[in-house]
């Protein structure tokens, strides 16, 4: 009697796990492609204009005169909720006068930093440098 | 005489794996095609958002007094609605508002395929940021891609949000 057999060899199979993962990994990367690519540069335009409209209502200056730190914790904490921040101010030998941070925030993700300098308690300059990351 | 088989169980086999593989590089190819055509529209729409939104919050516009002009592209090359960068000046705003929403779209560059676009300005009350101006169209319920730029501004010395939503109205009456 003629028995019938199969041939499959190991190259074969080999072959087909090799295609098989080919497909797999096509579908794992494309479907892992980042759509989020102005995350960082919005986080650092807000943060940007934060420290700008700051400076300009005279929020950062009167902050550094009165050693204050309220209206900076207010507007901080009336950015949006998926957004947190802090801002230091510092003088012009880098010395820290000023913090404060957004309530609620705690851990960093990947942030950004903006910095501003501006003139306050008899034309000294001082620098605002706030960093912003997502919750 | 023996008769042989030139179709053996093998070759279906290797026949059917190959087809197998080929239909799957076929959806993987048209997945791809349609992702990437999904990626590409998002990133014109997000990149024209930002732009258009940087325009009017950080120009004057072009002519810087274009308020007093007729509302038209001939008359307008650009639109901004800053006195100076960041600082939005009200009547600037209320001229937008009460501009044709099309030739106000033209003259913002938001030229793509069915896109509409949505511009509101909320001042902050000291509690919380609330309406002041809703300029052009919100994105309705059939909006198949909405994009928002957000941006800080001062109007009248007041914190304010200035929040542009680009969006992609239905193409046709299946979505």
């Amino acid at each position: 009697m003629l028995k019938k057999g199969i041939i499959f060899s190991l190259d074969a199979i080999l072959a087909v796990i090799i295609a098989g993962v080919m497909i797999l990994a096509c579908f794992f990367y494309l479907s892992h492609t980042s759509t989020n690519l102005y995350q960082n540069q919005d986080i650092y335009k807000i943060s940007l204009d934060s420290l700008t409209i700051l400076e300009k209502d005279n929020t950062l200056k009167t902050a550094v005169e009165t050693n204050s730190t309220t209206t900076l914790q207010l507007f901080l904490d009336s950015l949006p909720a998926q957004l947190c921040g802090d801002i230091t101010v510092y003088t012009s030998s880098s010395s820290a006068v000023l913090s404060a941070q957004k309530t609620g925030c705690t851990a960093k993700n990947e942030s950004t930093i903006a910095v501003r300098s501006f003139v306050a308690n008899n034309f000294n300059v001082y620098y605002a440098r706030m960093e912003a990351w997502y919750k | 005489m023996d008769k042989a088989q030139i179709f053996s169980l093998d070759v279906v086999i290797a026949i059917g794996i190959f087809i197998l593989i080929l239909l799957s590089a076929g959806l993987i190819w048209n997945y791809s095609r349609e992702k990437i055509a999904i990626e590409e529209t998002r990133n014109d729409m997000e990149i024209i958002a930002r732009n258009a939104l940087s325009v009017l919050i950080e120009t004057k516009g072009n002519p810087n007094n274009w308020t007093s002009y007729a509302f038209n592209e001939s008359n307008i090359k650009s639109l901004g609605l800053a006195d100076e960068f960041l600082e939005v000046d009200s009547t600037k705003i209320s001229s937008l508002s009460s501009a044709d929403y099309s030739t106000a779209k033209t003259i913002l560059g938001i030229l793509g395929p069915n896109y509409e676009f949505g511009l509101d300005i909320d001042i902050w009350n000291g509690t919380d940021y609330t309406a002041n101006y809703t300029i052009g169209l919100p994105p309705n319920a059939t909006a198949s891609e909405v994009v928002k730029a957000e941006r800080f501004v001062l109007l009248d010395n007041s914190w304010t949000k200035a929040t542009m939503k680009l969006w992609k109205s239905c193409e046709d009456a299946t979505c």
